[in-house]
């Protein structure tokens, strides 16, 4: 389980007057997140959804509250709870001039894995993720759709139980979202505990359990995508969304 | 500190910079050019010397004059009708400079921006002030003056204090390779330390490496040693380049004759060290220095000033400046410890208090980056 409590992200902001200014880019979110649940993290662009998910990931500190994993603060375990965790972003990105193989056996190093049983997961992977014909390739030769898909392999290669997941279709085509989206319902069905941030309401709709609507920030609404929608008296988690935050549709 | 961690991160960074092929290629060129430039400075010293000059000339050679420019035997003079055929010789190139009599009064004509000019005109006014010093001779024997009691009338001479006679200026010259092959550790170190910070940063690939299991302690830690082990091989490469090409050289150019080049186990032991505290502390200002950049850019345009340190001691042997206190600028200071250890005029005191120096300062930098790197306006901008 994954537990967010009160966690504030604070930021000074410099003007083109270079006039330095404070602005909180999370203000005082709490949540939790249980294992075998997909929670969806929803909100517009500069909501403060990327920096939560990197401070859950152990990236980034937060100015106030904490983050509990696994009945642990991750201040004070960060590398030993990071080695339960992946973190995956539309941002984030590789190297390119290595092969998928030397990506996933440098992350299989740096995660610890047993020498012995680095070869036989990293098969499975590439098998899971079919990225055989690929996998020898230097990642910058390959198409936006593969390299998403190394993406998703680096992350599972130690076979996580905690997913934090950043837009990770983000710019992908249908049917190397779907690759992705598919994977994600399938670790939830094993068990494991995954925050999925997006802007596409439908997607979330689609696979959350929960969803947490966030705006400028602060937590606006918690619940299932039918309790939200029974809540605001909307129809879809859209409507929803903008009806909570008094804006047009 | 977790050693499997530090080693992954250095693999990483040195893998990243073997497989950029042109940061590769332009690091392997840089010490490559140390021979060819030593040679050159060889092969011109002795065509310089050795070169003949040709010399216009309105008047006839009287038979003192002969006789004195009988020991310039690389200037040969042409007899021109007046100064009309003189400036057309000139221009047509078939004479470097050229001497205009008028009565007892010699213009010498030279172009002292060209080499050609400058040797002219030494090598004129040295025949000249001799020849008038040989008319000035007879002129008194003839008045039954002794030329003694005018000329001589003190004596003195001239000793040198030099442990071995060499040209300082040649040093000064020689210098110049030694301090390229700092400059080479320092852009060396400039290449991997922008890759392994604001590179990575613009690439979006420090996010990843954050998200594994790794204090930013290992990862700055790993980085620095990337940066410190490719610009010490490359440091280390080209100085063995260095010294090799200078004693060669030695043999082959007359230029060269003079230059004793001691090569020791404590003189290679010596700039052995030398280079390595260099190197570290290189690594640890540039990647101080580019941690602090948003863009691959910003951070060489930091950098680029950390290139030109090593050009300080040159600087400091052309104008003869008192040393002492050029001991403790960083990395300049090593330059200087190099050259006087290369050319076997090493002063022990300084090179300890060079070496306690750049220590203190490696122990600084290291404080520095490793909280540098705790910092979120430096991991993510």
């Amino acid at each position: 389980m994954i537990e967010v409590k009160n966690v504030s992200k604070e930021f000074i902001k410099i003007d083109n007057k270079k006039k330095k200014s404070k602005f909180l880019a999370d203000d005082s979110v709490s949540f939790k997140v249980n294992d075998g649940e997909i929670l969806g993290l929803l909100g517009p662009n500069g909501a403060g959804k990327t920096t939560l998910l990197r401070i859950i990931a152990g990236i980034m500190e937060p100015t106030k509250g904490k983050v509990i994993i696994a009945d642990k603060d991750l201040k004070d375990n960060e590398i030993e709870l990071k080695k339960q965790m992946a973190f995956l972003s539309g941002n984030t990105k590789l190297y390119k001039d290595i092969s998928c193989v030397e990506l996933l056996k440098m992350c299989a190093a740096y995660y610890k894995m047993d020498k012995n049983i680095i070869d036989k997961r990293i098969n499975e992977v590439v098998k899971r993720f079919d990225m055989d014909s690929f996998k020898n390739q230097r990642i910058g030769n390959l198409s936006t759709g593969q390299t998403q898909r190394v993406g998703v392999s680096r992350c599972v290669i130690h076979d996580p139980h905690y997913y934090i997941l950043d837009e990770a279709t983000s710019g992908l085509d249908i049917i190397s979202s779907q690759v992705i989206l598919d994977f994600i319902k399938e670790e939830r069905d094993k068990g494991k505990c995954i925050i999925y941030s997006t802007h596409y309401m439908e997607e979330a709709e689609n696979i959350c359990n929960r969803v947490v609507l966030i705006n400028k920030g602060k937590v606006i609404a918690i619940g299932t995508p039918k309790e939200i929608e029974k809540e605001t008296n909307t129809t879809n988690i859209r409507d929803a969304f903008f009806k909570l935050i008094g804006g047009a549709k | 500190m977790d050693w499997s961690n530090i080693k992954i991160t250095i693999f990483k960074e040195l893998r990243g910079i073997v497989r950029d092929k042109k940061s590769f290629h332009k690091l392997l060129l840089l010490p490559l050019l140390i021979p060819f430039i030593i040679f050159l400075f060889g092969f011109l010293s002795d065509f310089m010397e050795n070169s003949n000059y040709d010399v216009g000339i309105n008047y006839t050679l009287s038979k003192e004059e002969k006789e004195i420019l009988k020991k310039y035997d690389n200037i040969d003079f042409k007899v021109y009708k007046d100064d009309k055929e003189l400036k057309e010789a000139y221009d047509n190139g078939e004479i470097s400079g050229y001497i205009i009599k008028n009565d007892i009064n010699y213009i010498i004509y030279t172009d002292q921006s060209l080499n050609s000019g400058a040797m002219i005109d030494y090598y004129a006014s040295t025949y000249l002030e001799e020849y008038s010093r040989l008319k000035a001779n007879q002129y008194l024997v003839d008045n039954n003056i002794d030329p003694n009691l005018v000329f001589n009338s003190i004596t003195y001479s001239s000793e040198s204090l030099a442990e071995e006679e060499t040209d300082s200026m040649f040093i000064v010259l020689l210098s110049l390779p030694i301090t390229y092959v700092l400059m080479i550790v320092v852009m060396a170190c400039v290449t991997v330390a922008t890759d392994a910070t604001s590179g990575e940063k613009e690439r979006g690939t420090l996010e990843t490496i954050l998200t594994f299991p790794v204090n930013s302690s290992d990862l700055v830690t790993g980085k620095y040693l990337a940066t410190a082990i490719l610009g010490l091989a490359i440091g280390l490469f080209s100085y063995l380049l260095t010294l090799p090409s200078i004693y060669v050289c030695s043999y082959i150019f007359e230029s060269f004759k003079d230059l004793t080049i001691t090569i020791n186990f404590k003189i290679i032991f010596l700039a052995l060290i030398v280079i390595v505290i260099s190197t570290l502390l290189s690594a640890g200002v540039c990647i101080a220095l580019s941690g602090k950049a948003k863009t691959y850019k910003e951070a060489q345009s930091s950098l680029q000033f950390v290139s030109f340190l090593p050009m300080i001691p040159y600087f400091v042997k052309i104008m003869e400046v008192d040393n002492k206190i050029f001991n403790l600028v960083p990395i300049a200071n090593c330059g200087m410890a190099l050259n006087d250890i290369t050319m076997n005029k090493f002063d022990m005191n300084s090179l300890i208090i060079i070496f306690i120096s750049t220590i203190f300062y490696i122990v600084l930098i290291l404080i520095y980056i490793s909280k540098q790197y705790k910092s979120e306006k430096t991991l993510f901008g």
